[in-house]
């Protein structure tokens, strides 16, 4: 299974193939968590949307098609029920991203780089929303500019600028980790 | 210049993106809670089955349909067939029924049609089944569609238009033992030169 496509398993699992979308839901687990724990920075309310999005996928499985890179289908769905909830409840302003670098898991890993880390994560989690989202998009989902346009619903002119502005606000602090991300959201 | 410079900042993005995903993924460690991973796999299951379930149940309602179908019409026609006289069946005999009346019709129609045709024969010369004919006395009368059935007879066998051609035929058919043969050509041998002498071994 693990040499099939995406679209491969995906269509299996439409089929009835229930081991396909396991393989499927193993790729893909981690990384659409995170996307949506890093867009709404609530680990319980990531839980809801990430068991929510996973019910979407699931249950409107019967409209994909192959033509479309599952990823960029898959991202699409999670990111418009994040965007549904943001609706409702408007995102946090500037609260820290919860799940940083746990270093008492992982006590090899030296400080500076679990800093940087972190710093990255607090920067990341100021940027503007459709800044954000596209460079999670970017980051996490491993999309390009492409499929960042086709699931935001921008072209991509306008996502390429969204990941552009992103990466300058985040420039200082590649420079100078040390840098306070308060001080990257105001130069932004 | 303006180019130059959108390479240089697309070479500059690149490299920002390569910077930042080499940091991000030293921090991307958080996984959805394995309940969570549960739920979904379970979900994702009973939603596979829901749907064979679904398709199997379609299957068996198409099933029943065709075979409530099927039992319809064959009851339909047996009440049918039950309606119609016996030694009927069905549409068909109807059918017959509905034919026989028109053919008999068409018949007699056509019988009048000869009748008003062969009525007029002795007067005519020109036919030449019917030239001999005028030179014999009046055939006795007999029933208009028998005599026009006669000589519709005649018409077909003697087509030569030669008695004594036509005996030899019957001459031979009688000596082949042809019975049935012989006394069919020889009924419409009468009918067509009734005055006609016959041989010896014909006149038994």
């Amino acid at each position: 299974m693990d040499s099939h496509s995406d679209e491969q398993l995906m269509l299996a699992y439409v089929a009835g193939d229930v081991t396909a979308f396991e393989s499927l839901y193993a790729r893909y687990r981690g990384p659409l968590y995170r996307f949506i724990l890093r867009r709404v920075k609530d680990p319980a309310t990531a839980n809801d949307m990430y068991q929510g999005s996973w019910e979407k996928i699931i249950k409107s499985r019967r409209t994909y098609r192959q033509e479309v890179p599952f990823k960029a289908w898959m991202y699409r769905i999670a990111r418009n029920h994040v965007v549904d909830y943001f609706r409702r409840a408007p995102p946090p302003a500037d609260e820290d991203v919860v799940e940083l670098a746990d270093t008492a898991e992982r006590p090899d890993q030296l400080l500076e780089q679990v800093e940087a880390a972190a710093a990255l994560a607090r920067a990341i989690a100021q940027l503007p929303d459709e800044q954000q989202e596209a460079l999670l998009l970017k980051l996490e989902g491993g999309l390009d500019l492409h499929e960042i346009a086709d699931v935001t619903g921008v072209s991509v002119e306008t996502a390429k600028s969204r990941l552009r502005y992103a990466l300058a606000k985040l420039r200082p602090l590649l420079q100078d980790p040390d840098k306070p991300a308060g001080n990257i959201h105001a130069q932004a | 210049m303006r180019r130059r410079n959108d390479q240089f900042n697309e070479a500059e993005a690149e490299l920002d993106v390569s910077v930042v995903q080499a940091i991000y993924s030293g921090l991307s460690t958080a996984e959805p809670p394995a309940l969570l991973d549960q739920a979904v796999l379970n979900l994702a299951r009973r939603e596979s089955e829901r749907t064979h379930e679904r398709r199997i149940n379609t299957r068996h309602w198409i099933a029943a349909l065709s075979t409530t179908c099927v039992l319809a019409l064959s009851l339909g026609l047996l009440m049918h067939r039950g309606e119609s006289p016996p030694g009927s069946s069905g549409a068909e005999s109807s059918k017959t029924k509905r034919l026989q009346p028109a053919a008999a019709e068409q018949e007699h129609d056509e019988l009048r049609a000869m009748h008003d045709q062969a009525a007029p024969l002795p007067e005519q010369s020109t036919v030449g089944a019917a030239a001999p004919m005028e030179a014999q006395p009046a055939a006795p009368a007999e029933p208009a569609a028998a005599g026009i059935m006669k000589s519709k007879l005649a018409k077909s066998v003697d087509s030569t238009g030669d008695p004594d051609a036509w005996l030899q035929r019957i001459l031979q058919l009688q000596q082949a033992g042809d019975a049935a043969q012989l006394a069919t050509e020889l009924q419409a041998f009468r009918a067509a030169y009734p005055d006609y002498p016959l041989p010896q071994a014909l006149q038994d």
